[in-house]
């Protein structure tokens, strides 16, 4: 298979990608019981059936990674976080509706 | 390697105090954030605010950097460390050397040394290697069709002395078609070198997808705006359409006001389920430029007894 695939394997993370609570804390150094609090306050949701090990999709994986690093390098504490994370993902929304609805009128 | 005034990129006084420092690092982390920011070089800001910050939070370091920046360098400068420069046990706290990644050679000379003191150095435990994480922007072609992007990213490693220095690395990352804005990709292998014969963590890539002349991009479905002329909007009937995969034909209903959603199934970014291409009309008016033109739309004027301000009777 000589040279057959000369970049690195890449993967979509897609809607089958999740992560534990245990996988989450390794990849983002993160200590399980802050991620826990983390959870309590709102800043990811966790899909779980009742009984089961809460299992972290790629838009939490998402979420999760942005408040480790608003944490680290812009000081917000837990209650700021999911304030700042939801703004920024209606922020997104909006930005691509006025996107939209600027070539309507132009 | 040039020298960089860090009081200068903070915007403070070189007489600062500590707390006013952390204040004027907080703000411009604020303004730069990569993940918050608007601003164009954003992330390049962000990179230099956080060195600048890491060489003047701590005062032993700052006080290093001070006495070298009294005898007389300034910003810009090229720089060379004086000789017999050594850190000077300056440094109490090691940095593991993933933490010093994309900082710039000049900050490496001055607190380079002592930095293989970094906690997770110290065990002969086996640990993976970190994630890294970076961001890739990608036009909607590549998202489509897929493809290869050269990214140049850098890693901090150790000398034969000890000194840290930083690396730039190249990586192709293959594309795969039908990647959405805002989705992230795994390259398994391609984060930081493990400790102790440890893995190597990952490489996470969030894709951001560059706004297009023609299509708005949400989610996997796409939005074209789509000009039609009067006669097409009233009339309806069949019309040519772009798509990322090449034209295509699409019917219009009769009577088709601007605004009105048509969506064209399955012509969207593909994947598993391929999202759809929504086709968004906007009714056009040409200016009636010949005298015929004019009489045609005086004709339609009293043949017509549309009143599109019907709604606003009585305000």
């Amino acid at each position: 298979m000589s040279g057959k695939e000369q970049h690195p394997v890449s993967e979509i993370l897609d809607q089958e990608f999740e992560l534990s609570l245990k996988e989450l804390c390794q990849h983002l150094d993160l200590e399980a019981e802050l991620l826990m609090e983390w959870v309590e306050e709102g800043v990811a949701k966790p899909r779980s059936s009742t009984g089961q090990e809460w299992r972290f999709g790629a838009r939490q994986f998402k979420r999760v990674r942005l408040a480790c690093s608003l944490r680290r390098d812009l000081g917000l504490d837990t209650p700021a976080l999911p304030l700042v994370l939801d703004l920024l993902e209606e922020r997104e929304r909006l930005r691509q509706q006025v996107r939209m609805l600027k070539r309507l009128i132009e | 390697m040039e020298f960089k005034d860090y009081y200068k990129i903070l915007g403070v006084d070189p007489g600062a105090s500590q707390d006013e420092i952390k204040r004027a690092y907080r703000k411009l982390a604020r303004k730069y954030h990569p993940d918050v920011s608007s601003e164009a070089d954003a992330e390049a800001r962000f990179k230099e605010v956080g060195e600048a910050y890491e060489a003047l939070k701590d005062p032993e370091k700052r006080a290093r950097y001070d006495q070298l920046k009294n005898s007389g360098w300034s910003q810009g400068e090229e720089f060379r460390p004086p000789p017999g420069w050594t850190d000077g046990g300056g440094s109490t706290r090691g940095f593991d050397p993933e933490d010093l990644a994309g900082f710039s050679d000049f900050f490496s000379s001055l607190f380079g040394d002592g930095m293989g003191r970094g906690q997770r150095r110290r065990t002969n435990v086996r640990q993976p290697g970190r994630d890294r994480h970076a961001r890739v922007e990608i036009d909607l072609e590549t998202a489509f069709n897929g493809g290869v992007r050269r990214l140049t990213m850098a890693h901090a490693e150790f000398d034969e002395q000890g000194r840290v220095r930083q690396v730039p690395e190249q990586i192709d990352v293959r594309i795969p078609a039908g990647v959405a804005d805002g989705q992230q990709i795994r390259l398994a292998g391609k984060g930081e070198p493990g400790f102790n014969g440890g893995p190597p963590g990952d490489l996470y890539l969030e894709v951001t997808i560059k706004p297009h002349r023609l299509y708005d991009i949400h989610g996997r479905d796409l939005h074209l705006t789509l000009p039609i002329a009067p006669w097409e909007a009233a009339l309806g009937g069949k019309i040519p359409v772009p798509t990322p995969a090449g034209k295509v034909e699409m019917n219009i209903p009769a009577g088709s006001s601007s605004g009105k959603r048509l969506r064209l199934k399955g012509r969207g970014l593909p994947g598993n389920k391929p999202g759809d291409q929504y086709v968004i009309l906007k009714v056009v008016v040409p200016e009636a430029k010949t005298a015929r033109q004019r009489e045609l739309y005086e004709a339609l004027k009293k043949e017509s007894d549309f009143n599109p301000r019907a709604g606003m009777e009585g305000l």
